[in-house]
């Protein structure tokens, strides 16, 4: 599996943040001309919905690019490194500070680790949603040296509140500029020397960053955290870690080689490793798509209102520890969010009924060739038409990714039996959504 | 450095990684599944906590950060008047004391207030205010130091706790399919994030809800539902759902069923109390609520708009205790306001007020003691925020002790004083 096939004419998003930024420079340059405060405060209106116009061309770019089957594999581990370096748009609140953190994750994750946070620590975002535009000499902000640590390479345990505070110095003066760019504020960078894990000298973010990878612990937490994730939520023991960690060290902390290691494994394709996670509510968005033949609705605010609805706002995880993830995912709302999500996919849409901006969408999306986005009658037909004593094995071998037990085909014989010539399609739809609903569906 | 040799220790192909997980040396079968604690306890059915006991606490969002100073009036502070020559509200006020009105649009609300239902409790904040709407929220709804970022809500705790201390309680909760705690919106409030899983239930403030499906979708699910599957984290899942499916129908019918003769106003907080009511009404064992109104964020031309705010506020609260009071249950039922920041002192350029610190809470029910509670705000000239003088952790702290009579220091992490509104 090539997990590093980018195809870079399609960036989700960024056409989308360029126009963003352009506008919003022509009016901020308007805001400077004048005095008058109605009008100020009329421009400043306008760019905050030039930001929420991007920020939805955004989610539409995003789940139209993640749902080709040749963009999944970068997809999942873009969203794992979305989980590691957390930023969210609610404190961002700037679309092309989160595209732009996108993009430093996805060329980040072709190379070294180290060289990814070094990179992440410049991120716009990042900068933004852990203060680091608000630390200076006189008042270092800890935030971000502390989930540096705590949270990306170290783990807690592996550091002082010394070697926090110290690196924080070292972080101080980190900013962007009118462009949304990182630089360092030499004014406001502390230039004297820190002591950080028993080592004294001028060092400035880079060093510490090359600091932290000296430390024996950093070749362990990003690989338990990678297993986690792509594996199983429970641990290979420690030694199997540790033997990881240093061959990942002795590659000199290559991400595309921990990758490839690990999936040499093939395990994702092993039978008796499917059905334990809990899909991602984006996960199980973009697979309903996929195993319907469907392209995600064109539509943003159907969109993030149907993964804020299952728990996953776009792009907007609780807090800087991210999605929890596995039966966290699991309640009561959410779990009616996606049974509505299935069955919204098998109405038809009344396009009467859309709105000026979604009728738009929609013919563009037609003529992008990324329709339909509803399942349409004649597939239905065509799997009705399937030999109807095959139909329950049929069904569950292509949607469910572990083979069910005999009593779950069983039902589903009996639920088709009860199709007449003239109700077929209807019966097979109403199994199908079923099943989709159900909770064997939702593992992977 | 020596290249590890790595296949000596590593698996390097799938067949490899299980045959020796086989063999006991990873494990790896049993990993992934989390073992529902649930499940594996032995489902002993508890009597019912006596009614009269069973203590119920609605919480109201007044999301976006509520004005104070135009809430409760301090009608003849100058400071007050200088600050604000364009929003200081002078006409129609409600009187509280010699000093205090409430805004001219909370009759109802003073109406409950003369009754004694109601109480305020004045300039409640928390040291080293944050002005963000998202980092303030997050503080009011974790009941974490300023500085402290924590994931787990105050209420969420409480859950957590009543679990460790009865499993009882998540046992009862669990048999009669009665959510912990319900919430209406999309998303389900940080308050109520426990650092252990809780049935949460999202309602809507209108229409239908639930999964919608027709007749024969949903046949089909509960029978899928019901299938043995021989694997335990589907049965998880399906335990979960089948559980949510059961909930769904009671509220469905708990909802219709209600047929209350109290004219609830149309704007959707009111709509959203007046399904709560119906909620406590039924024999859910439900005793958190957790309700949003938005719009409070008045940067502009606020007069108008946080007027009919405060009108929705204080309609939607009187309807609702007058029908937990036809129903007789206004006794069990305690509903505290609570909004992330007041406003600044001073207004700014554009009629409206920034981001502040300290503001004014209402709680209201029949086991409060009206009036006004702590002290009434210090406004200094010089136009900056409003200094707090109680530390809404002192409210938790009240409602966790004499409301849900459990030790607030295990949820709050510190003690802190009560204030005996309740």
């Amino acid at each position: 599996m090539d997990l590093y096939r980018l195809n870079q004419s399609e960036s989700p998003g960024e056409a989308a943040a360029e126009a963003y930024l352009e506008e919003r420079r022509r009016l901020r340059r308007l805001i400077r001309e004048t005095s008058d405060y109605e009008a100020r405060r009329e421009l400043n209106r306008e760019i905050r919905q030039a930001n929420q116009a991007a920020f939805e061309r955004f989610v539409v770019e995003w789940m139209q690019w993640a749902v080709e089957p040749e963009n999944s594999p970068t997809a999942k581990l873009l969203s794992f490194l979305q989980n590691i370096f957390v930023v969210a748009r609610q404190k961002v609140n700037d679309t092309d500070a989160l595209v732009e953190h996108q993009r430093i994750l996805r060329e980040g994750s072709q190379g070294n680790f180290p060289d990814l946070c070094k990179a992440v620590s410049r991120s716009p975002a990042m900068i933004r949603y852990l203060d680091l535009n608000l630390s200076t000499r006189e008042r270092p902000n800890e935030n971000f040296a502390r989930e540096l640590m705590e949270l990306f390479t170290l783990g807690e345990g592996n550091y002082t509140e010394a070697d926090v505070y110290e690196a924080a110095r070292a972080f101080t003066g980190y900013r962007t500029n009118a462009r949304g760019r990182f630089f360092l504020s030499s004014e406001a960078h502390d230039h004297g020397p820190k002591q950080i894990f028993g080592q004294t000298a001028r060092f400035d973010g880079d060093a510490v960053i090359d600091l932290i990878f000296e430390q024996p612990a950093s070749e362990r937490f990003f690989v338990r955290e990678f297993l986690k994730t792509f594996l199983s939520s429970e641990l290979p023991p420690e030694p199997y870690i540790e033997a990881l960690g240093n061959r990942w060290r002795f590659y000199k902390f290559s991400i595309p080689d921990l990758v490839s290691t690990v999936f040499q494994s093939r395990i994702f394709f092993d039978t008796r490793f499917r059905g334990t996670l809990i899909k991602s509510p984006t996960a199980f968005y973009l697979g309903l798509c996929q195993d319907l033949l469907l392209h995600p609705p064109p539509f943003p605010r159907r969109l993030l209102n149907e993964l804020r609805s299952m728990g996953q706002d776009f792009q907007n995880p609780p807090n800087v520890r991210g999605w929890v993830g596995g039966s966290a995912w699991i309640s009561a709302s959410t779990v009616s969010a996606r049974r509505q999500l299935v069955d919204t996919l098998f109405r038809p849409i009344n396009e009467d009924r859309l709105n000026a901006d979604d009728k738009a969408a929609l013919d563009q999306a037609r003529k992008q060739g990324k329709t339909p986005i509803q399942v349409q009658r004649e597939r239905l037909q065509q799997i009705a038409s399937v030999d109807r004593t095959l139909l329950a094995e049929h069904l569950s071998g292509y949607f469910l990714s572990i083979p069910p037990s005999p009593e779950f085909i069983a039902t589903l014989e009996s639920l088709l039996e009860n199709s007449s010539e003239q109700n077929v399609r209807q019966v097979v739809r109403s199994v199908i959504v079923a099943m989709l609903q159900s909770p064997q569906y939702n593992l992977t | 450095m020596k290249q590890p040799s790595l296949t000596e220790r590593f698996p390097m192909t799938r067949r490899e990684f299980i045959d020796r997980s086989g063999k006991g040396g990873l494990g790896l079968l049993a990993f992934g599944g989390f073992i529902p604690s649930f499940l594996a306890r032995a489902a002993a059915a508890q009597a019912p906590i006596p009614e009269k006991d069973r203590t119920i606490l609605v919480l109201i969002q007044l999301a976006g950060g509520n004005d104070g100073l135009n809430t409760i009036i301090p009608r003849h502070n100058d400071v007050y008047h200088n600050l604000r020559p364009t929003l200081a509200i002078r006409e129609g006020l409600l009187d509280l004391d010699d000093q205090l009105s409430l805004h001219p649009s909370c009759n109802a609300l003073h109406r409950l207030f003369n009754d004694g239902q109601l109480g305020i409790l004045q300039n409640v904040g928390y040291p080293n205010p944050n002005r963000s709407h998202f980092r303030s929220s997050e503080i009011w709804e974790t009941a974490s130091d300023s500085e402290v970022i924590s994931s787990s809500g105050w209420l969420g705790r409480y859950f957590d706790n009543t679990c460790q201390g009865s499993p009882a309680a998540d046992q009862r909760a669990e048999s009669t399919s009665s959510p912990r705690a319900v919430h209406v919106g999309d998303v389900v409030p940080q308050a109520l994030h426990g650092r252990e899983s809780h049935s949460v239930f999202g309602l809507r403030p209108r229409g239908r809800f639930g999964s919608g499906g027709n007749a024969h979708v949903n046949a089909a699910y509960e029978r899928l539902l019901t299938t043995p599957s021989g694997n335990e984290q589907t049965a998880f899942l399906q335990h979960t759902m089948m559980n949510v499916l059961v909930t769904e129908q009671r509220i469905q019918q708990a909802i219709e069923k209600d047929r209350t003769q109290v004219r609830y106003p149309n704007n959707s907080l009111a709509q959203s109390l007046k399904r709560i009511a119906a909620l406590i009404h039924s024999d859910l064992e439900t005793r958190v609520y957790f309700v949003s109104q938005g719009g409070y964020d008045t940067h502009a031309n606020q007069l108008n708009a946080h007027a009919r705010l405060l009108g929705d506020l204080s309609d939607a609260m009187a309807a609702f205790q007058q029908d937990l009071k036809a129903k007789g249950r206004s006794d069990q039922v305690l509903t505290l306001t609570f909004s992330e920041f007041g406003r600044r002192s001073a207004e700014n350029a554009g009629a409206g007020t920034d981001h502040g610190a300290a503001a004014p809470l209402f709680v209201m029910g029949d086991a409060v003691l009206g009036g006004l509670h702590g002290t009434a705000p210090i406004i200094s000239p010089d136009a900056q925020d409003i200094p707090y003088t109680t530390d809404f952790r002192s409210i938790y702290a009240s409602i966790l002790e004499e409301w849900f009579a459990v030790n607030s220091t295990d949820v709050l992490g510190q003690k802190f004083a009560k204030i005996p509104f309740i």
